[in-house]
């Protein structure tokens, strides 16, 4: 369940649905999302992706979203940044984040042995942000994505980067071996990759990667220069029309049950892309109130 | 404003590729019958995924094919199938299979410099071979097996080997990657073996983070034990 989730200054939906192909393998959805909001207008937004190849990714999806939450709402029970209404810096939050991340695994270690499986059978990327109307802490294990629109000049920006390798499929996951390592890099940025967004945001969104071709600029082939590019931009027209959308709910007061429900609809198949596409889809659009 | 249903635009965006080689049988005694199958199941491959709904797997699936009887020609350049005819394969010579394979390796690895020139992400090719008899004597087949175990191994590529009537299956078991066991086609039902290698293609190029395949049951396959 997601708690109060409109009683802050922030709007927020989230819905996680099955792709065509787990469908069609009668596999269940692998991601998983879950949102908290607390007071001065600050959440948490969580979105979880849980590996193909792994036998027990969603029931690992679905416990790192939940001890995720858990885990950054004690961190700002400690830190209390919302109630200051600072955000911290950069240096603060990788160093927290990655212990916060690194606790959540630890967690997962134990769910896994309580159950008996490998912890590598839960194995899923995870994305935790931490929204206010200051700005965004980040922070993210694997693919995925992030954006948010910024206040001043109500552009969409990427708030990550994802973790990609090689092969067009490969990512790391909060299972895979990469703790031991402080200095690690993926993609040209760190696992964890933690980012502090001092741009005050009026709306953002994370995603799992069955959502990314459909919303952002990610794959780009230039023909004369014979190179291939991820611009990792969100498609303003993609997100723009969205978010207007619930800021008319917003104004209408429409139940949260009745947006999501349009909202799981819309990621089933409100564009033909959508509709066709494969992977598990998760979306969480966040739009603040004025 | 009413609050409505959520509508979007979707950006542009270039499919990654998965290049898939197919290696193929072209000596004497595919004559017939057996070749007559075989291009008409290369024809309806390449017309259902022309023509099909699956425009992912359209955009997404590099084709290449490499035919070896006496000689070993590669006779189509990896290439999506839009931007080719599928071309007629004739009977020549004898079975340069391992030479054929090591082709289709070579075809693999270039496309993958290119790829990687380009710095674009790919997905993992595939080699399928499909044969009616065995290799010549001069064939080294314990150095190709060697050569796919490692590739294999190294996840270089995937390789599927297909039996056709008369074929050495003994031979196609110890090139065969771990795990990946040959096939042997029922009779000549190349339409059916295409059938299912568009949907699996299709089923590949969907997969996400390393997700295996979860292949239907082949209905062209026939049953088969190397002792």
């Amino acid at each position: 369940m997601n708690e109060t989730v409109n009683s802050s200054k922030w709007l927020v939906i989230g819905a996680s649905v099955i792709g065509k192909s787990h469908i069609a393998d009668d596999v269940p959805c692998q991601d998983s999302h879950l949102y908290k909001s607390l007071e001065n207008g600050w959440g948490i937004a969580v979105v979880a992706d849980g590996a193909g190849s792994a036998a027990n990714s969603d029931k690992g999806s679905a416990f790192v979203v939940e001890a995720a939450v858990m885990a950054f709402s004690q961190l700002l029970d400690k830190e209390q940044w919302h109630l200051h209404q600072t955000l911290p810096d950069e240096t603060t939050w990788v160093l927290a984040a990655r212990q916060t991340l690194k606790e959540v695994r630890a967690g997962l270690d134990f769910f896994a042995e309580e159950n008996e499986w490998e912890v590598s059978s839960l194995a899923c990327t995870v994305i935790a942000m931490i929204y206010s109307p200051l700005g965004i802490l980040i922070t993210h294990i694997g693919d995925g994505r992030a954006a948010f629109q910024q206040k001043e000049d109500k552009k969409w920006l990427a708030a990550m980067t994802p973790h990609k390798g090689t092969e067009a499929n490969e990512t790391v996951f909060i299972t895979s071996a990469i703790w031991q390592v402080e200095e690690l890099e993926l993609s040209g940025v760190k696992v964890p990759e933690s980012r502090v967004i001092t741009s005050p945001p009026i709306a953002f969104a994370l995603l799992s990667d069955g959502c990314e071709k459909h919303s952002f600029e990610c794959s780009r082939f230039d023909e004369d220069l014979q190179k291939w590019s991820d611009p990792n931009q969100p498609f303003s027209k993609f997100f723009t029309p969205l978010t207007a959308n619930l800021s008319s709910a917003m104004e209408q007061d429409i139940a949260v049950e009745e947006i999501e429900a349009k909202w799981e609809d819309f990621l089933k198949g409100g564009t033909k892309g959508l509709k066709q596409e494969g992977d598990d889809k998760t979306m969480v659009l966040g739009k603040l109130k004025y | 404003m009413a609050f409505n249903d959520f509508t979007a635009e979707s950006p542009e965006n270039f499919e990654q590729k998965c290049l898939c080689v197919l290696t193929l049988d072209v000596s004497g005694s595919m004559a017939g019958n057996p070749i007559s199958q075989l291009n008409a199941g290369l024809l309806s491959f390449h017309t259902e995924i022309k023509d099909g709904d699956d425009e992912v797997l359209r955009d997404r699936l590099e084709l290449s094919i490499i035919e070896f009887g006496s000689k070993v020609q590669c006779i189509q350049e990896p290439a999506l199938v839009d931007n080719f005819d599928m071309p007629k394969l004739s009977v020549k010579g004898t079975t340069k299979m391992v030479d054929g394979v090591r082709a289709a390796i070579e075809k693999v690895e270039a496309r993958k410099e290119w790829y990687k020139s380009t710095e674009q992400p790919y997905y993992r090719p595939w080699i399928i071979l499909i044969t009616d008899g065995a290799p010549d004597d001069d064939q080294d087949v314990a150095a190709l097996a060697e050569e796919i175990k490692n590739g294999a191994t190294e996840k270089k590529f995937v390789f599927l080997a297909v039996g056709v009537k008369g074929a050495d299956m003994k031979t196609l078991s110890k090139i065969a990657q771990p795990g990946m066991p040959p096939t042997k086609l029922q009779g000549f039902k190349f339409s059916h073996f295409f059938r299912w290698l568009s949907n699996s293609m299709g089923t590949i190029t969907n997969k996400q983070k390393g997700e295996k395949v979860a292949f239907e049951k082949p209905d062209w396959m026939e049953e088969f034990t190397i002792d």
